[in-house]
């Protein structure tokens, strides 16, 4: 390999191995410093502490109960979308797997406005923040103390990870031979549903669904803005790690506070790691893939029928999931046409205004109002766009790359080398996204700042946060489709006389148009909506982004009623920015892409 | 001892959007009978077979077997066999796994007998000693077989056959019909062999029946 | 800027010098680290530049323990040359770490009671308010339940799970409230228990305990606002906050509250808020000018309507519209200094861990 090109090869893996791995390691080498404890005895001080109690059992709890109903509930949206030829099939799957890229602070909102006293549930007597109506009696009945703060919480989980059951279950659903499935109706082995079930569902699909599960699993376990304003009386391992993560870093000062940063910072690396390696495990184990059908003509979409039984009871669920997937949003939007005024003899009513909007630029927090916040989100995106595409598309270049290298090295050893730095690339980039995001904004607040307190008045700071989540979903989306190029194009390219530069420019680039777009809408979205490190990081730091300013603005006391219609208002505008850019990964798609993001 | 009629195929009608696939087709099968049925690429042989199994809804007419109308049996109730044109080996099972899918729990009690029937037939087909073999690792005619065999122990009235022949080489083609067609004789079951070789119907099937495109 | 996004990451602490000397070449720029909690209106500020010709700019912490965090680290060698809104729970650390130097800003139009905690030379005081319990009215009818005459009422089955307050490690109020209780059990008459037996009967009657101001107030106090906010969940009768909480709601309610604060001497904590110039600043008499005019009669009389807070001069109280100052209490607040507090603090911290 020449000069240039190992070192293409190898400064990626270094710089972004660096950008991960060295603030996590200064930040824990720092919190055993002033937690006085090695890790592990860190762990059994959560529980001693008012805020820590219960919290691990709540994590695991939360998160197991969360993966299980978003698996159950997705399947059948899967099911249907990938075999019934439905009228406007893509625009539901579109809708449907939306909520995956909004903000987690529009969700967390969103599901406040649904559940509150203005809310559409609070006058059919579904009172979920209260101890009153259906949940009250619950609540008598099985002595569980808010069971309704639960309720939410998981329902806004669901509505977050559905998009990961539908996007990983619906290729190998559509894709099967359809002659399999009947070839084995007509065996003893598969007469009936059990036995198809056992025979031919399960195997098919139990990889994608570990899958799928696994990453519903990290993100409920890793869940902090959602428990902050669902369950405000319950703590995940995630929200103990942001609100003590402050004073965490300081020697002869945080040191109750360190114990439990890193306490709850070892079990969830911890789980993480756990989670990660069973799921390779059963990928690996299941791993003889179906035979795919070969065009799409073979494909046989079951004809959607008007009245049969079965298409009512679907319209009637996919309706139910449209409103569910839907009223969020909605709610937020209302919310910002709301504001409580003062009637009567006593109390207060919420009536119609436009005055949220209208003082979007003028109402300042903090000396900062929301057109502010927005313009410096948009400048952090702009930079997470800048750099985590190229980086993102070098990478996935480097792993298809070392994988097309394995396949023709001579040696074993060649062979072996090549195979393991691909998936070693691979892990590296998904890293960020496993380990969450506030363990990434400790990572850059207790590790880097705490060392380089001057860091954080640099305005890109926060960025650097912002470009690690987002690499991964750039090679997530690219990384399929460098592997679907045929090489032919470059090789033709080739005998032309164009270089290894003129042809990336000339053929390659060109030829991923598509996959770019995708991966730089995502890029924006994510780094738009970037709540949990953005959050750690700013506790000491400079401009403040959108979402982080929406949620400060609902932390900030509401003795002003026009704090949550302008709040709501800003809310909204991230929301319509993210739509805007999840409509482009959309339409720009490559089709049958799925599996990923 | 007098044939009995098993199944009866009365003016069915099949189309596909404006595409008129089958058009008012009638068929008569004996009992233990083996047909082969020949026409050109794009005549609906294939489409036929899936209307026999129950995969396709016939827009008109009646399939019948032994004598009933089969308008409301699931395919899985029909009793009848299929060896599809593309290959429906399990990937995530070995040829004994797959086999093993064919062979009836309620007929045949122990584990260890049903192993035996599977790895008995792999004998009758030829493959000794293929049981633990990755599917994905057969040869094309070597997987045609197992699936063959597949569908013979699942003991089906009838066997439909959707050109299992066809990617052969010609030695082990004729051997493989000859042996196929002597299993078939000897479990006295009836059998539908599409193909666009004429040779191959001939040493395969009592009865020859033509099908044009409509 | 874009171009060296990355290289800065490594850049040591060597290196900050370096940037000081930058920063400083001949700009007319106040850098002020502060909190969300500061209001300083858009006007004050423009008011400010205008009379001076300097400019300001903030820089953010979420909180007062956040600036004194963000202050510790950035210790002697600061990115700004004024720290606002460490508040006197805070200040004995702030001074036990010697974050700041001493002033010579003219105090004398201070009143006492706000040089009360600390006499301003290292740290001048700008606005103050007494931290209690507050109490929603239509619970306390004065016949089934009546005004509490002591803390220890709130041990009773009457208040069993309906008073919220802030955890103190991440939240002031809830720092100030167990500071407050400290002194109230060590004064009162019993001398068999203290502030341990008392937040442990808490615990024992289901004391909620929220993780900040916000969530207690708007979350769970039935009393306030929070029944006309998103989160609401009503399941506190009482909880702690400021004692003029009341008289903001009125004077956004016009006039309407039912919302109290609890008149009861020695149970509540006089918080005060400061500004101070961190050693290593450059431009002290920048950063003297503008505590000046944070404490200049202009700007400080209007600390009840703009930043919610008592003016810290002397003769100025809440004003009278709205019932601002009818639903405001000023009870006999407990008295501490900010070294004893200091000295104390992390025993009652891990006490009270331990206690709930
Ligand atoms: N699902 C379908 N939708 C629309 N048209 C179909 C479908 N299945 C088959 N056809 C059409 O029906 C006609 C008959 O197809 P069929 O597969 O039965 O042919 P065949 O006789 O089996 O041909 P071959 O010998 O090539 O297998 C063809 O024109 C085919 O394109
Ligand atoms: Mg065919």
């Amino acid at each position: 390999m020449r000069k240039g090109a190992l070192l293409l090869h190898v400064a990626p893996t270094l710089l972004f191995s660096f950008l991960v791995f060295f603030p996590l390691y200064l930040g824990f080498t720092r919190l055993i410093t002033v937690a006085e404890l090695s890790p592990f005895a860190a762990i059994w001080q959560i529980d001693s502490r008012p805020s820590g109690i219960g919290a691990i059992t709540f994590t695991f709890i939360e998160a197991s109960i969360s993966t299980i109903l978003t698996i159950l509930l997705g399947i059948p949206i899967a099911w249907t979308l990938a075999r019934d030829n439905w009228p406007g099939r893509i625009y539901l799957r579109a809708i449907f797997t939306m909520p995956f890229v909004m903000p987690s602070i529009i969700a967390a909102v969103g599901f406040l406005a649904l559940i509150g006293t203005d809310g559409p549930l609070y006058p059919l007597g579904i009172d979920l923040r209260q101890q009153s109506g259906i949940i009250g009696k619950i609540s008598d009945a099985t002595g569980w103390e808010n069971p309704g703060h639960f309720i939410a919480l998981i329902a806004a989980h669901i509505w977050f990870n559905l998009a990961l059951t539908i996007r990983f279950l619906e290729p190998p659903l559509s894709n099967l031979n359809p002659n399999i499935e009947e070839s084995i109706k007509l065996l003893p082995g598969g007469n009936n549903i059990f036995s198809r079930m056992k025979n031919l569902w399960l195997p098919l699909l139990s990889p994608n669904i570990a899958a799928a599960s696994v990453m519903t699993f990290i993100f409920s376990f890793t869940s902090f803005a959602l428990v902050r304003w669902l369950t405000p009386s319950s703590f995940t391992l995630e929200r103990l790690m942001a609100e003590h993560g402050g004073a965490a870093g300081i020697p002869d000062y945080g040191m109750g506070d360190a114990q439990i940063v890193l306490g709850s910072a070892t079990i969830q690396l911890i789980t993480i790691m756990i989670s990660l390696i069973l799921l390779n495990w059963l990928q690996k184990r299941n791993g003889a893939a179906m035979p795919f059908a070969l065009s799409k003509g073979q494909k046989r979409q079951i004809p959607y029928r008007e009245m049969s039984f079965a298409s009512i009871l679907k319209t009637f669920y996919f309706i139910s999931i449209l409103i569910f997937v839907l009223a969020p949003l909605i709610a937020v939007f209302r919310s910002s046409f709301r504001m409580r005024v003062r009637t009567g003899d006593v109390g207060f009513t919420q009536q119609w205004t436009l005055e949220g909007w209208s003082s979007l630029s003028t109402l300042s927090w903090n000396q900062t109002t929301i057109t502010e916040a927005l313009f410096n989100s948009l400048g952090y995106a702009a930079l997470t766009l800048l750099i985590a595409v190229p980086l993102g598309i070098i990478f996935a270049n480097n792993i298809h790359l070392s994988d097309e290298i394995a396949k023709i090295a001579k040696t074993r050893r060649k062979r072996l080398f090549w195979k393991y730095w691909a998936r070693g690339n691979d892990f590296l980039v998904m890293f960020p996204l496993a380990i969450s995001a506030v363990l990434i904004g400790l990572g850059v607040s207790l590790g880097l700042l705490n060392t380089w307190p001057s860091l954080s008045q640099r305005w890109w700071f926060p960025a650097i946060g912002h470009i690690l989540i987002a690499t991964p979903f750039v090679v997530r989306s690219i990384l399929p489709a460098i592997r679907s190029l045929n090489p032919d194009y470059s090789k033709a390219a080739a005998l032309l006389g164009l270089g290894p530069i003129e042809r990336m420019f000339k053929i390659t680039l060109p030829l991923l148009s598509g996959p770019i777009v995708v991966a730089s809408s995502l890029a924006l979205a994510i780094s738009l909506g970037e709540f949990g490190a953005t959050w750690v990081v700013l506790r000491n730091g400079a401009s403040s982004t959108l979402p982080v300013h929406i949620d400060s603005l609902f932390s900030k006391p509401g003795f002003d009623p026009l704090v949550t219609p302008t709040a709501m208002a800003g809310a909204s505008v991230l929301m319509a920015i993210t739509l805007i850019l999840y409509v482009m990964v959309e339409k720009y798609r490559p089709d049958g892409a799925g599996g990923e993001f | 001892m007098s044939k009995k009629v098993i199944l009866e195929i009365e003016n069915i009608r099949k189309s596909y959007l404006d595409n008129n696939v089958l058009n008012d087709y009638c068929l008569k099968v004996d009992e233990g009978e083996i047909i082969a049925l020949l026409g050109p690429s794009g005549c609906g042989k294939t489409t036929l077979l899936r209307c026999l199994c129950g995969f396709e809804e016939i827009d008109s007419g009646h399939i019948k077997l032994t004598g009933k109308d089969c308008a409301n049996i699931p395919p899985e109730s029909r009793n009848i066999g299929m060896v599809f044109q593309s290959n429906t080996l399990f990937p995530h099972k070995n040829v004994q796994g797959n086999l093993l899918l064919g062979i009836s729990k309620n007929k045949n009690n122990t584990t260890n007998e049903r192993i035996e029937l599977a790895s008995n037939i792999l004998g009758e087909i030829g493959l000794d000693g293929f049981e633990k073999r990755n599917v994905a690792s057969l040869s094309g005619g070597e997987a045609r077989r197992v699936e063959l065999a597949r569908t013979l122990l699942s003991e089906p009235k009838i066997i439909l056959l959707d050109e299992p022949f066809s990617a052969l080489n010609k030695d082990l083609k004729n051997k493989l019909i000859r042996d196929t067609r002597d299993l078939l004789k000897i479990k006295n079951i009836t059998a539908i062999l599409v193909t666009h070789d004429l040779e191959e119907a001939e040493l395969f099937a009592d009865r020859i029946v033509h099908m044009s495109k409509q | 800027m874009l171009s060296t996004p990355l290289s800065g990451c490594i850049e040591g602490p060597w290196k900050s010098e370096m940037h000081r000397i930058e920063k400083n070449s001949g700009d007319d720029t106040l850098r002020i680290l502060t909190y969300d909690i500061m209001a300083l209106s858009d006007e004050m500020i423009s008011a400010f530049t205008n009379q001076t010709g300097i400019s300001v700019e903030f820089i953010r912490a979420n909180d007062a323990g956040g600036v004194l965090e963000t202050a510790i680290l950035n210790k002697d060698r600061p990115q700004y040359d004024l720290i606002i809104g460490i508040d006197n729970s805070f200040l004995g650390d702030a001074l036990a770490f010697s974050l700041f130097q001493a002033n010579d800003v003219n105090v004398e139009n201070i009143s006492l009671k706000a040089l009360s905690s600390h006499d301003g030379s290292y740290a001048v005081p700008y606005d103050m308010g007494s931290i209690c319990i507050n109490y929603d009215t239509s619970y306390v009818d004065g016949e089934n339940v009546t005004v509490p005459m002591s803390l220890w009422n709130f041990t009773e089955t009457e208040w069993k799970g309906k008073v919220a307050v802030q955890n103190p490690r991440t939240s002031s109020p809830g720092r100030s409230f167990l500071i407050a209780t400290t002194q109230y059990f060590a004064e009162d008459t019993d001398e068999n228990t203290d502030y341990t037996d008392w937040w442990a009967a808490m615990s024992a009657n289901d004391v909620i305990v929220s993780s900040g101001w916000t969530e207690a107030y708007e979350t769970h106090y039935s009393g306030g606002y929070g029944p006309w906010m998103d989160g609401y969940i009503g399941d506190a009768q009482a909880v702690v906050s400021y004692c003029h909480s009341p008289g903001v709601e009125a004077w956004y309610g016009e006039n309407w509250t039912q919302s109290a604060a609890l008149n009861l001497a020695g149970a509540s904590f006089l918080q005060i808020e400061y500004a101070a110039i961190p050693n290593g600043a450059e431009d002290i008499s920048q950063a003297k000018s503008f505590i000046e005019y944070l404490i200049s009669p202009e700007v400080n009389s209007q600390m009840p309507t703009q930043n919610f807070m008592y003016s810290v001069l002397d003769g100025y109280d809440l004003p009278e519209e709205n019932g601002y100052r009818h639903h405001s209490v000023s009870p006999i607040d407990t008295q501490i200094s900010s070294e004893n507090i200091e000295a104390h603090i992390d025993e009652w911290l891990n006490n009270w861990d331990a206690a709930i």
